[in-house]
């Protein structure tokens, strides 16, 4: 999934560049946003040297994708800055020639954490704390205090130069130590730990040794590196992997593009090393969205000058709601909308509307207020606007008239009209409204190709099968959904892999291997479903079918999500039966009771808490807890843990189910309206402890984003 | 049915190219990757493609039934015409002005208080110190606010210390016809950088014929003429 992300961000990025190519460039002192500096990696994907951390922050939100190679000893490394003060790492680590142990080449999987204590002042430079590899087995187990100071044209050459010194234990206190300041007794590498674990016991335990360098970023290209390393390599080194020769580092490095940057090293005196490395940011989108401007909203006659036009007589024909529904239908389709439901009295109108294609929701009810206004007779005021997702009504928006004719084009336009909008709940139906005639039955399906890519496989760490795959979903009446979707493998080698499971639960998850080796084709998904508001502030869904790749069964689930409030609260009960490896229509014997509680909280600023409890698919019983960063674009980075009645031993490696989340909007890559998303689920190792039934459709997602909070989040849109 | 078959022969060929049909989107990765590649396909397409531009003359102005625009991007040196979509009474006159591609540009009085359709837009702004010297053909001074919209869906603001002067009446020809006009500079500083807007203002009737404006930092200077009223 990561490298079809990136293939897709370098092939977005060359769209762009296509774009703007020609862009005269000239001396140019116009006021632009300040972006924040963009700090280089070091090659563990880190803000750093070489070797050696520094205490720079990325930008908020910046996602960082580095490769690098030296010595035998490959990493790659994903680094999300998940606040302005902390980010953390998810690093993939490949020794080679390591030969013993049961390894050729030793693989493991590392997470990092850091704290950025201080921010960089006029005296000061930034400190940062950080924990390297902290819950792992432990092969770069490192912790460091590190501070970096930024001078501008030092001593009067171009360029920006960054002086970094700092403390490291762990690895980074194996060579050059200075004692123990913190305790002596650490803990020593074991190649075949379990992991999992946090390391507690370890931390800036052992020696210490100081380790310093330099950055010195000559021009908007072009940066030498030079580092003194206090990392003796010595599980490396002793195993002959490498030798090192030398304390010291040095680079250069080029960033050929905003986003990526390239390094050559020398290393250690004996080795050549080299790094990619990548930064996106989810508030500079690969191509800004760009949407074909609306019809202006034509002010009605002054009431004094036009009385006519203000008559209220046409509501008292009994014909005027169907007229009134004729004349918007066809008028919403055009924007991308569809009528739902229409209720229209003399003063007020109530329109029910699907939105099918901004990814905002605040820029739908700006679309369909727009189409409002140049519908509807001039004494209707008062708009309602309710966002209607799969039969489920979200939310009512309250909009007067007026404020719409006198907002459009007076300055901060987005706020003022945010500031005189209400929201409220929506109730399950619309009393005496009128439908739409042709909502139901709809068709739509999608044919086209499809990756799945498998990771860490320590044999060949990224395995990937591609071919077709059909799908299709059809609702005949409101709230019900009947879907499928068919995929037929072309190439792929996930089959070849030879590590079958060796799991002492039930392989709810394990058997993986086994379900790409039965067969080419395979029934994905084949489900019904109905989904419908039995309250307004509550949802409910029932599915039946084959519900995901592995299980089917019946899914039952019901969601209370006020319109105005942070905390939402679900139920989730499933009975499920283990598919068989063909992933046609015949089942296993394994069949599994599980389902949650769920409670969900958005603390603000884009950061959401999701904690569950209950029974998992194996028959474990427990909880998961999930933090994730969002922006208001679709963007999604976060990170989950399940912590289950399994023991660390039973569940084998990794001791606990974990994992990361990253979604990425689809129109952040193209620049145009679309409700797609790219999402993927990234677990160190898949075991079969902590695993979830995938059922499609879960209510959480659908509904809100189309709440105050998604809305108002989304307000910047509302005009365009 | 055949569509659908033409569909399915299509993809496996291409394997890059979904074929999607309905009113709902999936949210597949196939349709995911699908709209991706056909969206590259178009503007590759139009790329190759770029439209031609009419060579103005007087008598061709004239023949036209619209008031027409023209801009020039300084930044890239593209050229668009545009029509009038509405006009309305709105503190002085509102006009929006759109391309043949609902690209939109905004003008109260002639003075530029917003884009759409063109990515990054100036949502709105307070244009307040260049209204002022428009309207009074004066001197004048006091903040300009600009909105921009971000790639998170919200709006980022930029306000300027303004500061409007009149350098003189000057004769300006546009497309063979001349017009005695005023010339107004309105320099502004940010916190992050300077722009300095030119407006040529027709002596008889206040009307902005010609003019040099800051659209924001994604878009740069505008040069815009009023080809026809």
């Amino acid at each position: 999934m990561l490298r079809d992300i990136f293939r897709k961000t370098i092939f977005a990025a060359a769209l762009a560049t296509l774009g703007t190519a020609g862009a005269a460039q000239g001396i140019d002192d116009t006021p632009r946003f300040r972006m924040p500096v963009q700090p280089s990696l070091n090659l563990y994907g880190s803000p750093g040297l070489m070797d050696v951390p520094t205490a720079e922050a990325l930008p908020d939100g910046q996602l960082a994708v580095s490769y690098s190679f030296f010595g035998g000893v490959s990493r790659s490394a994903m680094t999300f800055q998940f606040s302005p003060r902390i980010s953390a790492t998810f690093r993939y680590v490949g020794i080679q020639n390591w030969n013993s142990n049961g390894f050729d080449t030793y693989r493991d999987r590392n997470f990092d954490i850091r704290f950025l204590l201080r921010r960089e002042t006029l005296y000061w430079p930034a400190i940062t704390v950080g924990l390297q590899d902290f819950a792992g087995t432990g092969i770069n187990a490192a912790e460091y205090v590190v501070a970096t100071r930024t001078f501008d044209s030092p001593l009067s050459l171009p360029g920006t130069l960054r002086v970094t010194a700092g403390l490291g234990w762990g690895r980074l206190g194996t060579d050059g130590s200075i004692g123990s300041p913190l305790g002596n007794v650490r803990p020593s590498f074991d190649p075949n730990s379990k992991g999992g674990t946090l390391a507690t016991d370890q931390w800036f335990r052992g020696p210490a040794a100081p380790f310093a360098g330099i950055e010195w970023q000559i021009d908007g290209r072009w940066a030498l590196k030079a580092e003194l390393s206090t990392d003796a390599y010595t599980p490396e080194t002793s195993r002959g992997v490498f030798t090192r020769k030398s304390r010291f580092n040095f680079g250069a490095e080029y960033q050929h593009s905003p986003r990526l940057r390239l390094g050559a090293y020398w290393m250690y005196g004996a080795e050549f090393g080299l790094s990619v490395q990548f930064q996106i940011n989810p508030a500079q989108a690969v191509t800004p969205l760009v949407v074909a401007g609306p019809r202006p909203i034509q002010p009605r006659p002054e009431l004094t000058t036009s009385p006519d036009a203000w008559s209220e007589e046409w509501s008292r024909s009994a014909s005027a709601p169907q007229s009134i529904r004729d004349a918007l239908a066809p008028a919403l389709e055009k924007e991308g909308l569809s009528l739902d439901q229409l209720s229209v009295s003399t003063n007020s109108a109530e329109l029910r509307f699907i939105n099918r294609r901004y990814a905002s929701d605040a820029a739908a009810i700006g679309r369909a207020a727009r189409v409002m206004a140049q519908q509807l007779p001039a004494s209707v005021e008062t708009f309602r606007l309710v966002v209607v997702e799969n039969n489920l009504a979200l939310s009512t928006i309250i909009l007067r008239r007026s404020d719409l004719e006198a907002l459009e084009f007076a300055p901060n336009s987005a706020d003022a009209l945010l500031a005189v909008a209400g929201f409220s709940e929506a109730a399950p139906d619309l009393p005496g409204a009128i439908y739409s005639a042709d909502l139901y039955p709809s068709l739509a399906y999608s044919i086209g190709p499809y990756v799945t890519p498998s990771y860490f496989d320590p044999d060949s760490p990224i395995r990937a099968d591609a071919g077709l795959s059909a799908e299709f979903r059809y609702r005949f009446a409101p709230g019900w959904l009947v879907a499928g979707e068919v995929q037929h493998r072309l190439v792929g080698n996930i089959s070849d892999s030879r590590r079958f499971a060796n799991s002492r639960l039930p392989k709810v998850r394990t058997d993986a291997l086994r379900y790409a080796q039965a067969g080419d084709t395979t029934l994905r998904n084949l489900y019904i479903s109905k989904q419908w508001k039995p309250r307004a502030d509550t949802y409910a869904r029932v599915s039946a079918g084959y519900l995901e790749a592995m299980f089917g069964g019946v899914s039952a689930e019901v969601l209370w999500k006020p319109v105005n409030s942070r905390l939402a609260l679900g139920v989730e009960a499933n009975y499920v039966r283990q598919r068989d490896f063909e992933q046609r229509l015949g089942f296993a014997d394994y069949s599994a009771a599980t389902g949650h509680v769920s409670a969900y909280y958005e603390f603000g600023g884009g950061y959401h808490g999701q904690l569950e409890a209950g029974r998992y698919l194996a028959g474990d019983v427990g909880g998961t807890a999930t933090v994730t960063r969002e922006f208001a674009n679709g963007w999604r980075v976060g990170g989950f843990f399940t912590l289950t009645d399994v023991s660390a031993a039973d569940f084998g490696e990794g001791s606990f189910d974990k994992g990361i989340l990253l979604s990425i909007p689809v129109s952040w890559f193209i620049g145009q309206p679309s409700k797609r998303t790219v999402s993927t689920t990234i677990r160190p190792i898949q075991r079969d402890g902590g695993a979830r039934l995938a059922v499609p459709g879960r209510l959480y997602e659908q509904v809100r984003h189309g709440h105050r909070s998604g809305i108002a989040a989304d307000f910047g849109r509302v005009w365009e | 049915m055949r569509t659908f078959f033409k569909c399915v022969a299509l993809a496996a060929i291409l394997l890059g190219v979904a074929c999607t049909g309905g009113t709902e989107g999936t949210d597949s990765q196939s349709a995911s990757l699908g709209e991706v590649a056909k969206v590259a396909i178009a503007q590759r397409k139009a790329e190759r493609t770029p439209a031609q531009l009419p060579s103005l003359t007087r008598p061709l102005l004239n023949s036209l039934g619209a008031p027409s625009l023209e801009i020039i991007a300084a930044k890239n040196g593209r050229t668009a015409y545009l029509i009038p979509l509405a006009e309305r009474a709105d503190d002085g006159t509102v006009v929006i002005w759109r391309t043949a591609a609902m690209g939109q540009v905004i003008l109260r009085d002639g003075v530029l208080i917003g884009t759409k359709g063109l990515g990054r837009d100036l949502a709105s702004a307070d244009a307040t110190p260049a209204l002022t010297a428009v309207r009074g053909l004066s001197d004048s001074s006091g903040q300009r606010v600009m909105y921009f919209r971000n790639d998170v869906n919200g709006i980022n603001q930029m306000s300027f210390a303004c500061e409007v002067r009149n350098l003189g009446p000057e004769t300006i020809e546009i497309v063979g016809q001349k017009f005695p006009t005023i010339h107004l500079q309105e320099d502004c500083s940010a916190a992050s950088g300077q722009i300095s807007n030119h407006y040529w203002i027709d002596r008889r009737d206040i009307t902005v014929w010609k003019s040099r404006q800051w659209a924001g930092p994604e878009h740069g200077y505008f040069d815009i003429r009023l080809l026809k009223k």
